[in-house]
């Protein structure tokens, strides 16, 4: 006789699930240690004196608020902030643009080529970043030359190359893809074309897969180090990230400054992410992506 | 269709090109032209008495400075000196100092604009990083300024300078790259108070004084009825290439060969601190950590720890964290084998880029007033550097009975040897830090073979620099 679904937990005695609850309970509760902890010492470390941040305490003795201050000022973060933001809104804009019209045409325009073109595409994703750092500082660097303005300590260095997004693109196309063909079909009919079902229907059902690609293009964007630290030399346009390494100094960090410094930098992230865990989770779910 | 399409796409296109153009190109990297000063210069009023006159005019150039001092009382006092100079210099020379991050950023910033030919006027950096950039042109020698009958140091300038801090910007052809501005020097941090407990009377002078020293405080540190301090006690050793280089200069080698043109690490100068370092780490005399071992030495985990005079801060903060051992401590030299004494010199040195006569002689003159002798003790009270002039001194007294540990650290710049300024040293110290590493993980036996091995890879880098 085959068993119905949730009968052998209905005739479990009742202290082996209290057990088997209080053990997953005591295994999540390990692993939401594990990761709050790296957060907690960064908030616990920018609250304390120098000396303290240098030792390996935990706590500090006396809390030390001010320091968010001495960030804020000695790194200009009020400029680097305006910076990453600016950045991060013009990355993400380009982003979107660029990948919603790409992996729209990749989904559901036939052309010649379309398959070849999008496994090259693909696989592009798996050159690491490091190793076209400086084929790309040299391609920014000659559009400077023959453009009409500068691309080195400017937008469209910080902005550009990010714009096209090929995993964007794959997660929109996948997407996109799954959409069903009546749809066009009625869309056709009312006298529409392959932008209008892109706007009206495609987009308001996409809202997931945007979601995720809003969240993880604001979080890489805003924490770019390596490129922005190439491609300027001054304040004019450094991110936020740029302005945390300024208290690394020749023979020892700031690190209580640093993390003050950090976790000033770490809040829109928490904002944004706050604001947009439903739908963020819900695509991770569907798409079955892991982090 | 088309009209649906033009509904989509225009305000889309249009919404998106009003978003790039609210970050138009006003903001470009190109330099602003700085106007010329209207009132008549010196060079004109030079002309006319037939005193020497500029061999090329300066005047009214714009001069990008990218350095490290990016933030607290160094970037402070630096950006105060600049702006000094803009506005009192008769050239209508304009300077704009920017922070490139750490030296290493800074390398790496430079590197690129090496690529794409935006060079700025002056870098900081180190000295064999300098070199490279030197090799492919991308600096300057400085000998014509530093000589240029108008711009150039009076011979009373020249002698001021310490011919240690000039000697360590200089190419093994000499020619002179590298200028300092300030400088620092490799030490030893000693804990003199827990060392009197311990029954020492005076700093080590050699390596038997100094394992007795080290050995004695690790014993100290395993017999108290303390466990967590077990282990540590003695020397906190990074066997990194500045500090190998340290002792190495004390028993009065150079890690060079005796022609200057190759590096020797098989010579017995070198030997002796590699079998010095192994001692002392078989014996528990000397332990790693993590980090700067700052609150090792604030606590009396370290009766020694090797620190750049720049590290005083960072080591004063650690002694006014909770727990910290109020100890009267100092600054010594590295100790020699038999009795030598040395500090390894690190400059903070400046290079000129190579873009136009008139950039470069006016970020020369900017150059000139960094470092005479008032600004310097300026940049000097501001950085807790030392200066590269003797004349600077008579400006820094009051700093000097501010900072007891750094009036005291004065003394040892005449001990200063600097690490070779070549191009393959880059490469070279990080052989050197993983050749000594293997030395502290290996046997004593391994020692020649470990040393013969790093040779023929210094050989090498070498070669590829001069490829």
């Amino acid at each position: 006789m085959a068993r119905r679904p949730g009968s052998a937990h209905r005739h479990q005695k009742p202290s082996f699930v209290i057990l088997r609850t209080i053990f997953t309970y005591l295994i999540l509760c390990v692993g939401v240690c594990i990761a709050i902890f790296p957060f907690f010492w960064m908030i616990s470390t920018s609250l304390m004196s120098l000396g303290e941040a240098q030792g390996t305490r935990m706590i500090p003795s006396e809390i030390h608020l001010e320091n968010y201050v001495d960030a804020w000022n000695e790194a200009d973060f009020s400029v680097y902030m305006w910076n990453s933001t600016r950045i991060t809104l013009l990355t993400l804009a380009g982003e979107l643009t660029f990948s919603i019209l790409a992996a729209y045409a990749f989904a559901r325009i036939k052309f010649p080529g379309r398959d070849l073109i999008f496994t090259i595409l693909l696989s592009t994703m798996m050159i690491p970043a490091m190793v076209t750092i400086i084929p790309n500082f040299l391609t920014v660097t000659w559009l400077g030359r023959i453009g009409p303005i500068g691309w080195i300590n400017n937008w469209p260095a910080l902005t550009i190359p990010f714009m096209g997004s090929v995993f964007s693109i794959f997660l929109l196309r996948q997407f996109f893809a799954q959409i069903p063909d009546e749809l066009y079909d009625a869309v056709q009919m009312d006298g529409g074309g392959h932008l209008r079902f892109l706007w009206s229907i495609v987009l308001p059902l996409s809202k997931a897969p945007l979601m995720v690609i809003i969240v993880l293009s604001f979080i890489g964007t805003w924490n770019a180090l390596a490129w922005p630290m190439l491609v300027t030399n001054s304040p004019a346009w450094r991110p936020i990230a740029v302005g945390l390494y300024s208290f690394i100094g020749e023979a020892g960090q700031r690190t209580n400054l640093m993390m003050a410094g950090a976790f000033i930098a770490v809040i829109p992230i928490l904002v944004l992410y706050f604001f947009t865990q439903r739908q963020f989770t819900e695509s991770i779910a569907r798409s079955g992506l892991k982090g | 269709m088309s009209k649906n399409i033009l509904k989509v796409v225009f305000p889309v296109a249009v919404a998106f090109m009003l978003l790039l153009a609210a970050c138009g190109p006003a903001e470009t990297a190109v330099p602003e032209p700085t106007q010329p000063p209207e009132e008549p210069t010196e060079v004109a009023t030079e002309v006319a008495t037939e005193e020497p006159v500029p061999s090329v005019d300066p005047t009214g150039q714009t001069v990008t400075f990218w350095h490290v001092w990016g933030t607290g009382l160094p970037n402070e006092t630096m950006l105060a000196i600049v702006d000094e100079f803009n506005a009192t210099n008769e050239w209508a020379i304009t300077v704009e100092a920017l922070d490139q991050g750490n030296y290493s950023n800074l390398e790496d910033a430079f590197n690129a604009a090496v690529q794409s030919g935006d060079l700025p006027d002056l870098v900081t950096g180190y000295t064999n990083a300098m070199a490279n950039w030197y090799a492919v042109d991308a600096v300057v020698d400085l000998t014509s300024y530093v000589n240029d009958p108008f711009f150039g140091l009076t011979d009373a300038d020249w002698a001021a300078f310490y011919k240690g801090a000039i000697e360590g910007g200089k190419a093994p052809d000499d020619a002179f790259f590298a200028f300092p501005i300030s400088q620092s020097a490799n030490v030893i941090f000693y804990n003199s108070q827990w060392a009197q407990e311990l029954g020492f009377a005076n700093p080590p002078t050699n390596y038997e004084e100094f394992r007795a020293q080290a050995c004695a405080a690790a014993d100290a540190n395993n017999a108290d009825d303390n466990p967590d301090n077990d282990g540590t006690g003695g020397l906190v050793l990074y066997a990194g290439a500045s500090n190998v280089a340290s002792f190495v200069f004390a028993n009065g080698g150079s890690m060079l060969t005796p022609d200057r043109t190759g590096y020797d690490f098989t010579d017995q100068t070198v030997v002796d601190v590699a079998e010095f370092f192994k001692d002392l780490w078989d014996n528990g005399c000397a332990y790693p950590t993590e980090s700067y071992p700052n609150p090792e030495f604030a606590t009396r985990r370290a009766l020694f720890t090797i620190s750049s005079t720049a590290g005083l801060p960072y080591q004063l903060a650690a002694f006014e964290a909770e727990g910290a051992i109020q100890d009267e401590w100092t600054l010594i030299p590295f100790p020699g084998k038999d009795g030598g004494q040395a500090v390894d010199l690190f400059g903070q040195y400046v290079a000129i880029g190579n873009t136009n006569p008139e950039r470069m002689m006016a970020t020369w003159v900017f150059l000139r007033y960094l470092t005479s002798p008032e600004v310097q003790a300026q940049w000097i009270a501001g950085s807790a550097y030392y200066p590269t002039r003797s004349d600077t001194l008579p400006f820094l007294d009051a700093y000097s009975q501010d900072n007891p540990i750094w009036s005291y650290g004065l003394s040892f710049l005449q001990y200063g040897m600097a690490e070779p300024a070549w191009p393959s040293w880059t490469s070279v110290r990080r052989s050197v830090g993983d050749t000594f590493y293997a030395i502290l993980q290996g046997t004593p036996a391994e020692i020649p073979a470990l040393l013969e091995a790093l040779n023929a890879e210094a050989e090498q880098a070498i070669a590829e620099t001069q490829e």
